[in-house]
């Protein structure tokens, strides 16, 4: 009889014992997968203010890989040290206090990455879009509000694109350009103003507006550009913080490379956004999931797609990542340790099955295989089920730790309330997707494999230590 | 010296399994020189210097006091333990050179007091354990029906199991059967019917049947009564002795 029979029959007759085993690791395996699922789980949220038009899609900065970058980079420069590492620079004041700031590398959509994702096939068009510069404002006035008190300077914000007409807010129609024409790719040195801009300051189509870093307003170099067009307000442009600085009206758009010369950052750019349209709607799903598999620094970005919503993998999702490696490791560990107990009652049950075998000239070794193969046998079955039951299993604990996460962010979000200064949008997770995919089945297979490997090797040290005559002994 | 040494010896290499040509020889059997004592106690010497040649077709009977020494001879016997001194010799091979896992297998065949079978599998998975043998056959000449050769081994009477045991043992085709205490837990009857079942291994298979006992019933029965006293052993000593 060998150990397959041996070890069939063992189960089927010792059932309560099986029952035991097939629970336990049924249980590790539901864990184990929801562990590894959630570490690949894509989590969606819609932000307000964030939503994409037609089919197009929109890169983003990911504000979580951010915190992450910027935490890499203090780390090379090191504790209490003035210097500068990827765009991160700290710097000790006169007064004692550190000062952390980052410069445009660092915040940036990188321009290889837009360039790799506008190549891709289906992509009709596409725009990039710089975050709105404040400069001051040389030789014209902003118009401000008469009832607020004015702290900052005659300060402005510039608005880049690589093509005007594809910026969201001509998109969506809150401004039309009646007078003049739209920026180009080709422009260089040029702007786009607002009606009330234009009727303040009697500005007309081929004045030139002076700019310079609104810091030095008195000795920094003016950048200048042409006024091209003249635009009317449909509806007000939402503003990105408080002030008149950053008012719709007294935003003005120009070309690309504009902003960065104006407030003294030549060629160091900061793109905030872009966004790529499609060629074909009815493959508006296909080129998204191409665009996914491009080979870009994925956790960099958020992509946002038409419906507004982002898929944010586990890693740039608060410490989504963390808890599931958290969840992984404890489940394994306490596996192991439970597995290891009930191995070691089993094997302490069967001393006498042991025993006969030795008196019989079995090697030690066959019946070490023999206790393996029956957790094994059982391990696959509760592994099996574990596999179907893995989609639901894996939904409600990503479920639970995203809901916690978000708690722990409104928590956050509550103490830091009054702190910042700037409109934060708001963040709403729509759903989370947990696939188990064929890698996750197969980390699974390994973790619950080795799990009971390691489990049954250790109870069996005490068999494989003790001489045939000390196991028989135990045995009367 | 070696000291209670462990399971495996040097190498582990095959040894064959006895041809026929080896049952013709008497002298299956020998201890030569044989000194064992526990690890733990030095100077308590439980076999001193013991040689003695078991031969085929013969049924010994090893009688002795309670601590005397005589399960710790069939444990060196059947290759569970190795002795601290001298040798066992098996058809002139010295097992401790080979497999004792081999020697177990091939060699001997152990039944014990307590019968230990394997108590989730039939008697029929039981003897088939012991080899390739017949089972269904076996369990036959042993008195074994065909119901209860199919229902769990641990819903048989002691005498059933005991039987089973022995028919397991036989299954290996061994020609050397070791028994320790194998009446110790049967009635009167049964345990005549069991002693009649090793004579006729021993004068009719040829086998050469070591038993322990304690039974005087069974060593009235034996071919040469072997008596361990103080670490030595004497043979043809008085069985009223014991």
């Amino acid at each position: 009889m060998n150990i397959f029979s041996l070890s069939i029959r063992c189960l089927a007759r010792k059932k309560v014992r099986t029952i035991l085993l097939f629970c336990i690791v049924f249980l590790a395996s539901g864990f184990i997968y929801a562990g590894w699922s959630c570490r690949s789980a894509s989590v969606q949220t819609q932000t307000e203010g964030k939503r994409a038009i037609g089919a197009s899609f929109r890169l983003e900065e990911n504000e979580a890989n951010r915190h992450v970058r910027s935490s890499e980079a203090l780390k090379k420069i090191g504790d209490n040290a003035n210097g500068s590492a990827d765009g991160t620079h700290v710097e000790q004041l006169e007064s004692g206090d550190w000062m952390i700031w980052h410069d445009n590398s660092f915040e940036t959509l990188q321009m290889d990455d837009i360039l790799t994702l506008a190549s891709q096939d289906g992509i009709a068009e596409y725009n990039i879009t710089t975050v709105n510069t404040v400069v001051n404002a040389v030789n014209f006035m902003r118009i401000e509000d008469p009832d607020v008190e004015q702290s900052d300077g005659n300060w402005v914000s510039l608005r880049g694109n690589l093509e005007m007409r594809l910026d969201m807010d001509v998109q969506s129609g809150n401004i039309e350009v009646r007078e003049g024409r739209m920026i180009a790719e080709d422009d260089k040195d040029v702007c786009v103003i607002s009606r009330e801009l234009a009727d303040l300051n009697g500005l007309k189509l081929g004045d030139t507006l002076g700019f310079n870093e609104r810091s030095e307003a008195e000795t920094a170099t003016v950048c200048q550009a042409e006024i091209i067009g003249i635009y009317e307000t449909i509806y007000k442009m939402t503003p990105v913080m408080y002030g008149d600085s950053y008012r719709s009206e007294n935003v003005i758009f120009t070309d690309l490379r504009l902003p960065e010369k104006a407030e003294g950052h030549k060629d160091d750019p900061l793109y905030q956004y872009a966004t790529f349209w499609v060629e074909n709607v009815d493959e508006y799903d296909t080129i998204k999931e191409q665009m996914k598999q491009a080979d870009i620094d994925w956790n960099r970005y958020d992509f946002l797609d038409n419906t507004g919503m982002s898929d944010t993998v586990a890693s740039n999702f608060g410490d989504l990542e963390t808890m599931s490696t958290i969840i992984l490791v404890l489940v394994i560990c306490s596996s192991v340790v439970i597995l290891f107990l009930v191995c070691l009652f089993w094997l302490g049950s069967r001393v006498h099955e042991i025993g006969v075998f030795l008196a019989m000239g079995k090697r030690k070794s066959m019946i070490v295989m023999q206790m393996l193969l029956e957790g094994v046998l059982v391990g696959s079955i509760a592994f099996l089920l574990a596999t179907f039951c893995a989609p639901a299993i894996s939904e409600n604990v990503a479920d639970y730790l995203v809901g916690y996460e978000l708690e722990q962010q409104e928590t956050e979000k509550n103490a830091e309330q009054g702190v910042k200064l700037y409109l934060e949008d708001d963040t709403e997770v729509v759903g989370v997707q947990v696939a188990v995919t064929g890698e996750v089945i197969l980390l699974s297979v390994c973790s619950v494999l080795g799990i009971i490997v390691a489990a049954v090797l250790f109870s069996c040290v005490s068999v494989a230590v003790k001489k045939p005559q000390e196991i028989l002994s135990r045995m009367s | 010296m070696c000291v209670c040494g462990s399971e495996e010896t040097a190498g582990d290499f095959e040894q064959d399994e006895l041809s026929e040509k080896d049952w013709r020889v008497d002298n299956m059997l020998e201890l030569k020189d044989v000194t064992y004592f526990y690890k733990s106690q030095k100077d308590k010497i439980v076999l001193d210097k013991i040689s003695y040649q078991f031969e085929k077709g013969k049924l010994y009977a090893i009688l002795g006091a309670s601590g005397g020494g005589k399960t710790t001879l069939l444990s060196l016997l059947a290759g569970l333990d190795i002795p601290v001194e001298g040798k066992i010799t098996v058809l002139g091979k010295e097992i401790q050179k080979s497999s004792l896992n081999l020697h177990r297998k091939n060699n001997v065949s152990l039944i014990f007091q307590n019968y230990n079978l394997i108590d989730y599998l039939t008697p029929v998975e039981n003897v088939k354990l012991g080899g390739k043998a017949d089972a269904e056959e076996l369990l036959a000449q042993m008195g074994i029906d065909e119901a209860q050769r199919k229902r769990n081994v641990m819903q048989l009477s002691g005498g059933q199991q005991q039987r089973v045991a022995i028919a397991r043992a036989l299954a290996s085709k061994a020609p050397i059967l070791l028994a320790d205490e194998p009446t110790g837990n049967l009635d009167e009857d049964t345990a005549n019917e069991i002693i009649s079942i090793f004579q006729k291994l021993a004068h009719e298979q040829e086998k050469c049947v070591v038993v322990v006992t304690h039974s005087r019933e069974l060593a009235e029965q034996a071919d040469v009564v072997l008596r361990l006293k103080k670490g030595k052993i004497a043979d043809n000593t008085g069985i009223g002795d014991d």
